[in-house]
């Protein structure tokens, strides 16, 4: 005995964890003289239950004969074991076989070694004794020691990322630990509402996970970039530019952001990725119901890092990119220049006559003499002597030309550490990019501290502050007009300007007051854009918060106070020089924003497990939301003394502007988990707000939410591929008292200015004094499934939501005064599929292959109408929202042009009409990661399958920079002749009737092929004509996007010697990789857009290609 | 442990009761009581407003090139301005109820003060005045009262329109004679409230004539010419320019040329300019500029023969091969934001009505000419033209009254001084008239057929549809197209 106590005992242990239950599963074994270890093998194949055991224990263990059908495990064991000195603990997924000599040793240090299945040590993973406060963590070879562990003990071993591994140990012993990866959801812990932490298992909503590594594979500053394509159901309409926040929508609707349990007013950029422990994204309802109305539309929950127990590191992490090349951008033609009717001869700037109204219509740009806007002036004369006219772009375009290589780097060290009592963790990030237009970049600084400590044993805090400073000295402001250099460059104006030329902006003798430049009638020299008219951007972030938590009785009752804040300061500046086109007298322009939001929660819970098939989980909590912000605005009207931006340089009275908005919430809320037997979960809730922004005999409601989770395979034996499965259900009711506006209850009378002198109006929307809160209704039906030991699992959600009540702005008859009615009213259905699949198709010693999709698909429908009507606007009831109806060109039926028969050209049809749909009919994403020893690629996919979008390139036809032309009858149009037929028919005779709305009552017309001819330059300036809302904006937006890839490098130890550093990795990457499109001749990017379900006409900037390393160090 | 239980209580109770729901009741934005003063100041404001002339969105140009183009005053070239000029409209809004919301929260907040009153009921009447011209019957009786429960207003027919304008028109000029209560917020008159009382009969006058195919109409629009002439001195009209309904024009509310980019497109009409030229009309000067042959030429601005026009029927490509042979309007519309004052209603127009009425011989006490003399004067006043050019322009062969043509000639005169103002009213004034007929015969006008009226909103349809549908089966048995003919303008 004594000596099998002094030898190193090797326990093997066979990690699998799936969810099954030991005492559940029978066995069917028929060996003779088998090894015993042949038996464990056996009951582990057939049951998915692991038996742990001491390989010495055995080594003289007579073999055994059994035969036993659908027996029982204890069965098997029972008749194994019979008369030896062994026994056996069960838990729920593992046996541990101990000597019964063993069980009195009285040695108590422990050591271990902890490695992943590939054998290769895990560093700081965390080792603690179960039911102590006992506890380390592995050193850099995965080793420890744990001293006066204590007899006949539990390990509890974790490590992010891994499954977390309970094994059972004794004596003073060396335990040799292989962690699993998590590959399925349905084992983990996820962060719920409230941040309260669920086993997946038993939730009946859906919920995904995102965990830090994964998106650090993204490098990109605004943290939702990093999200595109991860989670089933999340849609990121992320932008190109600085600052500018990405459009993240859940289902179609946009969700709460939670930082570690406050909901807080944020954007994407305020957010640093490697202070990000974990997202959780709950997609319902169901799964935000305790969030209440402000997670109708479900959550993004993101948990800080917070430091480890028994862990002391310092990581170290530096990121660095560079932008060479664009993966879109608007094709332009480099063939002719600027002017019209094939003419162009340069006169003063303003753009009008021979300089041809700011079009690009004009001399084909093979070197003919002609007058411009820097051909030298001859002294004698006074006047310009011709030169050359010419490409000057190079045939890529100006705006490739003016724009640069983009550059950002982002380094991140932190620290931190922890004992037994608790621990804490700080975090400092500095940020900064070069932007690729010319002049553009910001800083960011960021500073976190976050920890935890326990006080007494039953008094623990928990807190968090972080703090962000975002700093540009200029940044673009997308634009479709004169203001904005991508506007011209791309648009308007023509190859001929040599851009080296305009670089110097400043007239001759004007400096501060006139722009020098081509064309300043309808366009400013970019440079003088990027250099004097500079939009600064100033924010100051800061939000923490700190929750004490008390146990009352141990294990049972707990009560937590929380109290969480968030305040930015946002503070804006926008220089407008004089000699500006449009704003020829200067101006500045100072806008300051204020948010403030604090949350407090009080929260009591109760857990008990009453017996083993019965337990219950309950909250009761009360909170309170209090939200201010405050916008001021400050503008001069033109400037007296020029390049002096400051308010008090005003020449005209400037005008000021302020806003406050406060609101505030209480409620209380309860919640009720059920676990009934093995596989049956229950959960109840139920809230109650009083809201300050709805009138106050409407101010309080309640509502409930069930959801019910059903784990199949804890309660029927599963055939052996199947290793898990799990159905679910839920319902969820979510009361809304959200106008749209925090005042959006009390009617006003809008004011303005005119002239000097106060105006006034009434509102133009009536708001009734009885408005009721909106009301969302959430089916939710899903499933889980896994097979071969896990390898491959599915998750899949059917939802059905009903929005009714909701708060609408009602159109009515402009005949009541009004354009609009506050109301309650119509009903929406959304109803969608999700569906997310991890898969490890490869899983060797060396080579292993992870596989992660995401599917969406989902679609919003008007189901019921204010009474009486029948459609609301052009959407009949019934049909999808998301239509599309504008003006197209008019057509026959047999959809041919109808040309205006005098001039030859295009009509615009009189009624608009349905042109499409914004939403795509699906969305997928796609992750993979290879890992071959020490090395890993990753690269992932998005993709969007229908939909349209409004870009606003097509028009690029009639400013004469578009490629897309018919080359001989440009030359024509160019020399004058006006010999271009269009394409179309004529009405020969008859008439046609529409009735109100554009149907057709009566049509007698005839059609005779279009003889009138046009000059071809007419016929595109009509064609590309699309001011007002012209169907051929809108391009479909299905992409497909290798959005990155990455290729990093495991540091193996021996390369860092001496130094003391644990880890290292270097990676490679790339985004923006490549993508198709349908009309990729346009170089637009559909995977980006801006605002959809709007007609917006601002030019983005191009997509361009990130390239990058990232070194990262652990120390 | 007790103690810890108890401070939490304390600091969540504290907190929570920081403040009371009521206090978000009030928003600190906005006023929540209308102010008569500051609802006037929009309304006014919203007189110089025009609006595009037609609500499908196409490029016609901004208002007044849009309109102007439907006159034939000028004619838009380049692909600019064909739906208006082509004749093509469909819609027009009615934004005008908005306008009547407006005034009603202005009577509301009048208070004993008769004058905002009065003002509110003027407003109204100029609304509806515009509405039913653009569309014929239109709600009114059940119109702007949402609060009371008229969601979907009936249309009331034109006549009955008409009925409540001349009935709001009399309350206000009875109310303003009463002269209680002083007017703020007034940049047309500053709070003169005799000049709002010439303003509210000169606007009335307008009316009447409008109701000029009506005359057997038991609205009797020859008595009520007579009366108003009849009686001076309960009618009050403008007497001189200074009267007028105007705006002063600067950067801040420049004339809606003013860096107009439309501008560049347009030429003047070849009937309109040709009329100028035989007139020898000095208002050429400021309203357009010599062709651009006559300028290379060197010719002078006052040389009749260096101006000229495009044909409005001509195709469009025709006349954008020949716009550099035609006049541009005056450059100076597009760089001068106070060219001229923004004009609603003028005097001039009061003695064209009057000369109307007289050679329409609804009235025997005054002489059609002298009101003629008046009308023209005032006109070539308002472009600051000195008094003998006026006189030498009053005596030329085709200017000089001549009884035999006398309506014709005080349409045609009511005609060229409406250019680039009084909004819709110049059209609205031919269509009622024929005069001056406009040119429809050539391949720019597909169709040929001249419009008379816009459709209803297609808004209308959607949210008020059982009313609009009635209405235009009761007016238009064509259906709602432009080109039926409403009530006012059939003749009996």
């Amino acid at each position: 005995m004594l000596a099998i106590k002094l030898t190193a005992l090797f326990i093997f242990l066979f990690c699998l964890n799936a969810g099954a239950t030991g005492s559940a599963k029978t066995v069917t074994i028929s060996a003779k003289n088998a090894p015993i270890q042949k038996i464990f093998k056996e009951i582990f194949r057939q049951t998915g239950v692991s038996v742990i055991y001491n390989e010495q224990l055995f080594v003289n263990f007579a073999p055994v004969t059994i035969d036993v059908k659908d027996a029982t495990i204890q069965h098997v064991l029972d008749e194994c074991l019979k008369n030896q000195p062994y026994s056996y603990t069960m838990e729920d997924n593992t046996i541990s076989i101990l000597k019964t000599d063993v069980l009195l040793s009285r040695a108590t240090d422990i050591r271990g070694h902890v490695t992943d299945t590939l054998n290769r040590p895990l560093a700081r993973a965390s080792v603690t004794v179960k039911g102590s406060r006992k506890g380390t963590s592995t050193d850099a070879n995965g080793d420890f020691v744990i001293k006066d562990a204590g007899e006949n003990v539990s390990l509890l071993i974790s490590y992010t990322g891994y499954a977390t591994l309970e094994v059972r140990v004794q004596g003073e012993a060396v335990v040799n630990i292989q962690l699993r990866e998590e590959i399925s959801a349905m084992n983990n812990v996820v962060v719920t509402a409230l941040g309260i932490e669920r086993q997946s298992k038993g939730l009946g909503y859906s919920t995904q996970r995102v965990k830090g590594e994964e998106f650090e594979d993204t490098k990109d500053l605004n943290l939702a970039n990093a999200m595109i394509g991860k989670v089933a159901g999340l849609e990121i309409n992320a932008s190109t530019e600085m600052f500018i926040s990405s459009d993240i929508k859940l289902r179609g609707v946009n969700p709460l952001i939670v930082v570690d349990g406050s909901p807080i007013n944020t954007t994407t950029w305020d957010l640093n990725y490697n202070d990000i422990e974990t997202i959780d994204v709950l997609k319902g309802p169901t799964a935000a119901a305790l969030y209440g109305s402000s997670g109708v539309n479900g959550a993004i929950v993101i948990s800080l890092k917070k430091g480890r127990s028994n862990r002391t590191t310092v990581e170290f992490t530096s990121t660095n990119m560079i932008q060479p090349s664009l993966l879109t951008s608007p094709k332009v033609q480099s063939e002719y220049g600027s002017g019209s009717g094939g003419k162009y001869q340069y006169q003063n700037g303003s753009g009008t006559a021979l300089e041809g109204g700011g079009f690009t219509w004009g001399p084909k740009l093979d070197g003919r003499p002609i007058v411009q806007w820097n051909s030298p002036i001859d002294p004698s004369t006074g006047s310009r002597t011709p030169t050359p006219w010419l490409d000057h772009s190079g045939g890529k375009g100006n705006l490739v030309k003016f724009l640069q290589t983009g550059f950002m780097t982002t380094n991140n060290l932190n620290f931190e550490a922890g004992n037994d009592k608790g621990s804490y963790r700080i975090s400092l990030t500095q940020a900064y990019q070069k932007g690729i237009v010319p002049n553009t970049r910001l800083n960011i600084y960021g500073f976190s501290v976050g920890g935890r400590y326990q006080f007494t044993p039953n008094f623990e805090v928990n807190t968090s502050l972080n703090y962000s400073k975002q700093y540009s000295p200029n940044y673009r402001i997308p634009g479709y007009g004169a203001n904005d250099y991508i506007y011209s460059l791309s648009f308007w104006l023509g190859n001929d300007i040599d851009l080296k030329d305009a670089r110097n902006y400043w007239a001759p003798g004007a400096v501060g007051t006139q722009q020098r430049f081509a064309q300043t009638g309808y366009y400013n020299n970019p440079y003088f854009l990027a250099y004097q008219n500079l939009h600064t951007y100033d924010k100051d972030v800061l939000y923490g918060q700190i929750s004490g938590n008390l146990s009352l009785i141990p294990h049972e009752l707990s009560l937590k106070l929380r109290v969480g804040a968030n305040t930015n300061t946002n503070s804006q500046t926008q220089d407008v020089p004089v000699g500006m086109t449009g704003t020829p007298l200067g101006n500045f322009i100072l806008s300051d924003t204020r948010n403030f939001t604090i949350d407090n929660d009080v929260i009591l819970s109760y857990n008990k497990k009453v017996s083993e098939n019965f337990s219950i989980g309950a909250i009761g909590g009360a909170s309170y939301l209090y939200t201010k912000q405050t916008v001021n605005t400050l503008s001069t009207s033109g400037l007296v003394i020029p390049l002096f931006y400051n308010a008090s340089n005003s020449l005209n009275p400037g005008t000021i502007n302020n806003t406050l908005s406060e609101s505030q919430k209480k409620s209380v809320y309860a919640n009720i988990d059920l676990k009934f037997f093995k596989p049956l979960y229950l959960t109840l809730t139920g809230r109650n707000d009083w809201v300050s922004t709805l009138p106050l005999v409407n101010n309080s409601y309640f509502y409930p939410s069930a959801n019910l989770s059903f784990v199949f395979s804890d309660w029927l034996r599963m055939p052996a591929a199947i290793s898990f499965l799990k159905i679910r259900s839920s319902i969820a009711q979510v009361n809304t008292g959200n106008t749209g506006s925090t005042y959006g209850q009390v009617q006003t009378y809008p004011v303005g200015v005119y002239n000097n002198m106060p105006t006034m109006q009434v509102s133009r929307s009536l708001i009734p004094s009885n408005l009721l809160p909106s009301a969302s209704r959430t089916y939710e039906f899903g499933g889980n499934i896994a097979f071969f030991h896990n390898r491959l699992s599915i998750d899949g959600t059917y939802f059905h939501r009903l929005d009714y009540n909701n708060i609408i702005l009602e159109a009515v008859s402009e005949t009541t005064g009004y354009n609009t009615v506050t109301a309650n009213g119509r009903r929406y259905v959304t109803r969608g599929w999700e569906i997310a699949l991890n898969a490890n198709p490869v899983k060797g010693n060396d080579l292993r292959w992870d596989l992660d999709v995401n599917f969406y698909s989902g679609h919003k429908y008007l189901q019921a109408l204010e009474k009486g009507l029948t459609q609301d606007g052009y959407i009949k009831l019934g049909s999808r929202v998301d239509q599309i109806y504008m003006y197209p060109w008019l057509k026959n039926p047999q959809g041919e042009l109808i040309l205006n028969a005098g001039t030859g050209l295009p009509q615009q049809d009189a009624y608009m009409r349905y042109t499409g749909h914004y939403d795509p009919d699906f969305m997928i994403g796609m992750q993979n990661h290879i890992r071959y020893k020490s090395v890993t690629l990753g690269f992932s996919f998005d993709a969007r399958k229908g939909g349209m979008y409004f870009s606003i390139l097509p028009r690029m036809v009639r400013a004469g920079t578009s490629p897309d032309y018919d080359h001989k009858a440009r030359e024509d149009a160019a020399n004058g002749l006006s010999n271009y037929v269009g394409k179309g028919v004529v009405v020969s005779s008859g008439s046609v009737q529409y009735d109100g709305v554009g149907n057709i009552t009566a049509d007698t017309r005839k059609y005779a092929a279009n003889s009138t001819a046009t000059s071809y330059e007419s016929w595109e300036k009509s064609i590309g004509n699309m001011s007002g809302n012209r169907a051929e904006s809108f391009l479909h937006a299905d992409y497909v996007k290798l959005r990155e890839a990455s290729l990093a490098w495991q540091i193996p130890r021996k390369f860092f010697g001496r130094f003391r550093i644990a880890s290292g990795e270097v990676s490679l990457f790339g985004s923006n990789l490549l993508l198709f499109t349908r009309k990729s001749s346009l170089g637009d990017d559909p995977s980006w857009l801006i605002g959809e379900g709007t007609v917006d006409s601002d030019l983005k900037s191009p997509t361009a290609r990130s390239f990058g390393c990232q070194l990262k160090l652990k120390f | 442990m007790k103690k810890f239980l108890f401070y939490t209580l304390i600091l969540v109770c504290g907190l929570q009761g920081c403040k009371k729901m009521e206090y978000f009741q009030t928003n600190p934005n906005a006023p929540s009581k209308p102010i008569p003063g500051s609802l006037l100041t929009d309304l006014e404001k919203n007189l110089f407003v025009y609006s595009s002339i037609s609500s499908n969105g196409t490029n016609e140009g901004a208002y007044p090139f849009a309109i102007a183009s439907a006159l034939q005053y000028n004619v838009g070239f380049s692909n600019h301005s064909i739906l208006t000029q082509s004749y093509q409209w469909a819609t027009n809004s009615m934004d005008e109820y908005l306008q009547i919301s407006d005034a009603l929260a202005m009577i509301g907040a009048a208070g004993a003060n008769k004058s905002f009153v009065a003002l509110g009921k003027l407003f109204i009447a100029i609304e509806y005045y515009a509405l039913t011209n653009k569309f014929g019957d239109v709600p009114c009786s059940q119109a702007v009262n949402l609060a009371g429960g008229f969601g979907t207003p009936v249309y009331d027919a034109q006549k009955s329109v008409y009925g409540a304008i001349l009935a709001n028109l009399d309350t206000a000029n009875n109310l303003l004679a009463l002269n209680q209560g002083a007017i703020t917020g007034d940049f047309i008159y500053s709070g003169n409230l005799l000049k709002w009382r010439k303003f509210v009969n000169s606007f009335r006058l307008r009316v009447i004539l409008s109701l000029s195919n009506k005359t057997g109409d038991d609205l009797n629009p020859k008595a009520l010419f007579a009366a108003v002439m009849d009686s001076p001195a309960q009618f009050p009209l403008f007497e001189t320019n200074a009267d007028n309904a105007q705006q002063a024009t600067n950067t801040v509310t420049p004339t809606p040329f003013y860096n107009n980019p439309e501008y560049v497109y347009y030429g003047l009409g070849k009937a309109f300019a040709d009329s100028l030229i035989l007139f020898k009309d000095p208002r050429i000067v400021h309203w357009a500029n010599i062709t651009n042959a006559a300028t290379t030429a060197g010719a002078s601005i006052y040389d009749y023969n260096a101006y000229a026009g495009l044909p409005a029927d001509e195709s469009n490509s025709v006349n954008t091969a020949n716009a550099v042979n035609a006049s541009p309007p005056n450059k100076t519309y597009f760089s001068q934001a106070n060219y001229e004052p923004n004009l609603f209603m003028g005097y001039y127009e009061v003695n064209f009505l009057a000369a109307e009425g007289i050679a329409r011989g609804w009235w025997s006490g005054g002489d059609a000419a002298s009101f003629y003399n008046k009308g023209v004067t005032a006109s070539l006043a308002f472009y600051n033209i000195p008094q003998d050019t006026i006189n030498r322009y009053l005596a030329g062969s085709h200017v000089v009254y001549n009884p035999a043509v006398g309506l014709q000639q005080i349409l045609f005169q009511r005609y060229l001084a409406g250019v680039y103002n009084s909004g819709y009213e110049p059209y609205f004034t031919q269509r009622r008239t024929g005069v001056p007929a406009m040119a429809l015969s050539g391949p720019g006008i597909p169709g040929h057929l001249e419009p008379l009226r816009w459709q209803y909103p297609v808004g209308e349809y959607t949210l008020n549809g059982t009313n609009v549908k009635a209405a235009v089966a009761r007016q238009y048995p064509e259906g709602d197209v432009i080109t039926a003919k409403m009530w006012v303008l059939k003749p009996e």
